[in-house]
């Protein structure tokens, strides 16, 4: 994939950099540290402890041998020699002591394999092969089999090597060799051979004094005792190990919680309270390690100190910087996160962008805060406001009780149900609260009592007998309310029309206590409509109760009309029979003769007709002026004016017979019937 | 050789959490200014195969890759989304962009070696200078004159002062 790309515009952010540079850093001062010390103490010290058990080994073995082949009393002067040669010819000991102890097994003589040995060390300096290979060669040669010579090139052929004796052989060898190891050994490479072999001696030796030091610093008489002492070591560091384990086991939870935080603080609006968060895990932490710190860490190190100090030194150190860097890591992270905790409060400071982030969290910051008080404040006002209303409902449920125990006022609420009469009703009600101690409603009904009574009164006075408008609306009201009470209740159809029965039977008591019912319109309009609708639920209703109702009802109305009709059958009948007698007193008479001229002195006048057909009576004259002074002076100056209607058919109600009436009397005065002219009624 | 900014990349983010018309508003000015360029490239790449040889053919089984003159040219294009970090820790915040494999050989071949029996076949000089040089999109930012990386800048910082305004006003609002 190419990569040709121009950058227009870039910005520095630096991390991956900057990791590179610490890196590099770190691999430089690493690097540093081990060119300054050589190598490191921990890998002197390890391979102290190897090569003096190597050693030990390896001379162990030799010891045994020249025991088992009855030269013990040598072991001092072999090993003695052995360092002498590795020293002087940088041949190590490693190699020295299998090389010796293969000819010494061969021989038999221990100073005959000294001998021997520089032979070999010779052979191998002047020849391309190793100690050990030289050392069997002649060994063998010392057996008498002298057919390894052949690889020496010396210039014997296999026959002549074949017959060669071992004294031949040998002096053949030294003939060739000698001197080579020492000539040797004076090289270069020999020199550093021959340095490096006094390192491994001084390894050997500090491996050797750590070994003692242990059993003196652990107190232990054999290595027996040193091992269990290392191995009480293992069980108690194990045990730290644990600790340290379950520490880390008890805090999961916070660890979890820990990188929960770390992943969430980072989102938008979540800084600071991610930073408190972070504060409390870290500080619970913190004490946790510090304790552990303090504790079983410390005693696990003190432990490790006391036993193995050396040996244990790199196993020690790594968890001891494990535990130090991770307290530390951690009280720097604490610092941190307190200082970003401090900063975060002082958000004010203009942070990016001219602060308008830093202003955005701390608006967020703010509301939040706000929120929680408004939370708080809401959850106590409900909490009071549950308190106000259990207390209020205990009080009420108190004072059901009480009403419901207090006989007056069970007897006050039972008469209440029991009447319907409006001025009962109005005085039991002020008694009942006049019993609740509520002065206020009492005295408003002991006024509408008041008026009640006042208008019984002015009725009474005025000779009204029936149940007046209040009264009646009252009651209307009172039964409308009950009806449907009962139909919105569950009860059963039997239940209903008792309900109904008994509702119709006090309406219809109220009504006749009070002097039944007057005209219809002697109340008002809503107060009918209210009847109407009563008679209405009263022909629904299958009781005999609610029929007693509609009949009260419908005689009320009926009464009422035939009245009207009777008054105005006896008004017609009157008319008429006046009328029949004026025209029998007119047929009596002679008509007069109207006069066509006529001036100012005497005459009749000439009449003069308007629009219509009325007659105009100029200069303030009268009908008298048109009329003879017979008829004048025979009628004595007055006429007649009534009226006779006579209503054919059926008529509905006294509205309709006053219509009927009204329509009449206003078709006469405009337009005249035969009795009368057009405008002759007044 | 790129700006460096402090701050756009913040206030790209802010931009798109807090004022998207910005944002939107920034991403189209800059694409505006880098658009000529990326034509003026796309005109520099041949229509045909500058070389013979070097025509895409059918039954070929070289790996090295031929020249397709529609392929070149739809490798040219512009970035207006910040990259992400180099190895010396900077991000881009615009970019321009050549990136196919036969339409980068026409554009740096002859760079280091001048010679050959390849680029000097080549049409087309290159223009500008060590990694900055080529015969196309180097050729036409060449040309430019700075005038794209001028206007990417402005964009940013008209975008920075119109966000600054808005926050003002929020808090006015928010007060």
């Amino acid at each position: 994939m190419s990569n040709i790309v121009i950058d227009i515009a870039a910005q520095f952010t630096g991390q991956k950099a900057f990791n590179k540079s610490e890196q590099a850093i770190n691999k430089l001062g690493k690097t540093l540290k081990n060119a300054v010390i050589g190598v490191s103490i921990t890998k002197v010290l390890t391979d102290s402890v190897k090569a003096f058990a190597e050693d030990e080994k390896a001379a162990a073995n030799l010891a045994n041998t020249l025991q088992n082949l009855g030269l013990g009393t040598f072991t001092a002067s072999v090993e003695s020699m052995i360092d002498k040669i590795q020293l002087a010819t940088g041949v190590l000991d490693d190699e020295l002591r299998p090389a010796f102890q293969t000819l010494v097994t061969s021989t038999g003589n221990a100073i005959k394999a000294q001998e021997l040995l520089k032979l070999a060390l010779d052979v191998s300096a002047g020849s391309t092969f190793d100690l050990a290979t030289v050392s069997k060669d002649i060994a063998k040669i010392v057996a008498g089999n002298t057919k390894g010579l052949s690889k020496y090139s010396l210039g014997l052929s296999k026959a002549e090597i074949a017959v060669l004796s071992t004294n031949d052989a040998l002096n053949i060898l030294m003939g060739t060799f000698s001197g080579a190891s020492e000539k040797a050994s004076k090289t270069f490479g020999a020199s550093m051979l021959r340095i490096k072999a006094a390192v491994e001696g001084a390894k050997e030796s500090l491996g050797a004094g750590l070994v003692d030091g242990l059993m003196t610093a652990t107190g232990s008489a054999n290595i027996e005792q040193l091992q269990q002492t290392i191995l009480d070591f293992g069980v108690s560091a194990g045990d730290t190990f644990r600790k340290v384990g379950t520490v880390v086991r008890e805090n999961l939870g916070l660890i979890k919680n820990l990188a929960i935080t770390f992943a969430a603080i980072w989102t938008a609006g979540k800084v600071v309270a991610g930073i408190e968060a972070i504060i409390i895990i870290i500080t619970k932490l913190n004490k946790a390690y510090k304790y552990l710190r303090n504790t079983a860490i410390g005693t696990a190190i003190a432990q490790m100190a006391v036993l193995n100090p050396i040996g244990a030194l790199a196993y020690g150190a790594t968890l001891v910087a494990a535990i130090t860097v991770a307290v530390r890591s951690l009280d720097l992270l604490t610092d941190k996160f307190g200082d970003a905790s401090a900063a975060a409060d002082q958000l004010a400071k203009p942070r990016i962008y001219g602060g308008f982030y830093a202003d955005k969290y701390l608006k967020e910051k703010a509301a939040y805060e706000k929120k929680l008080i408004a939370d708080k404040l809401a959850k106590d006002k409900a909490a009071v406001a549950a308190l106000a209303k259990a207390a209020k409902a205990k009080s009420e449920a108190l004072k059901k009780a009480e009403a419901v125990f207090e006989l007056k006022k069970i007897q006050i609420v039972a008469a209440l149900k029991a009447t319907s009469d409006k001025d009962e009703r109005l005085r039991l009600l002020a008694m009942q609260e006049i019993e609740n101690d509520n002065g206020e409603a009492a005295l408003k009904y002991v006024e509408q009592l008041a008026l009640l009574t006042k208008e019984q009164q002015t009725n009474k006075l005025n000779g009204i007998t029936a149940i007046s408008q209040s009264e009646l609306d009252s009651i209307n009201q009172i039964l409308l309310k009950e009806l449907s009470r009962i139909s919105s209740t569950k009860m059963t159809q039997e239940q209903a029309d008792a309900a109904r029965a008994e509702a119709y039977r006090q309406y219809n008591a109220a009504i006749i206590s009070s002097g039944g019912l007057a005209a219809a319109n002697f109340y008002t309009e809503k107060t009918q409509t209210d009847l109407l609708k009563i008679a209405k639920l009263a022909a629904l209703h299958d009781v005999a109760t609610a029929q007693a109702t509609l009949d009260i009802l419908n005689y009320t109305t009926q009464t009422d009309i035939i009245a009207r009709i009777a008054a105005a059958q006896k008004i017609a009948d009157d008319a008429k029979y006046k009328a029949l007698q004026d025209y029998l007193a007119l047929l009596a008479q002679s008509l007069p003769t109207p006069g066509l001229g006529g001036g100012s002195g005497g005459g009749l006048k000439k009449p003069e007709f308007g629009i219509g057909g009325q007659p105009i009576y100029p200069d303030g004259g009268g009908f008298a002026d048109y009329m003879g002074t017979t008829t004048t002076s025979s009628s004595g100056g007055s006429v007649d004016n009534s009226v006779t209607i006579v209503v054919e058919g059926s008529v509905l109600d006294g509205d309709d017979f006053s219509e009927i009436i009204n329509r009449t009397m206003l078709d006469n005065i405009r337009r005249g019937y035969s009795q009368t002219a057009a405008g002759a009624l007044p | 050789m790129p700006v460096e900014v402090k701050g756009a990349i913040e206030l790209r983010k802010a931009l798109r959490d807090y004022a998207p018309d910005l944002a939107k508003k920034l991403n189209f000015e800059m694409a505006a200014a880098l658009k000529p360029i990326v034509n003026q490239a796309k005109g520099f790449m041949p229509s045909q195969s500058p070389l013979s040889g070097w025509a895409v053919r059918e039954n070929s089984k070289g790996k090295f890759p031929m020249y397709d003159p529609v392929i070149a040219k739809k490798g040219i294009g512009y970035k207006v989304s910040p990259s992400k970090r180099n190895a010396s820790g900077f991000r881009s915040l615009a970019s321009l962009v050549n990136k196919s494999a036969s339409g980068a050989i026409y554009e740096t071949a002859g760079r280091k070696n001048p010679g050959g029996n390849f680029s000097p076949r080549l049409p087309g000089g290159i223009y500008g200078q060590g990694k900055m040089s080529g015969r196309a999109l180097f050729k036409a930012y060449a040309e430019n004159q700075g005038k794209a990386q001028d206007a990417v800048l402005k964009a940013i910082d008209d975008a920075y002062k119109a966000f600054q305004k808005k926050g003002q006003v929020f808090r006015k609002v928010k007060k």
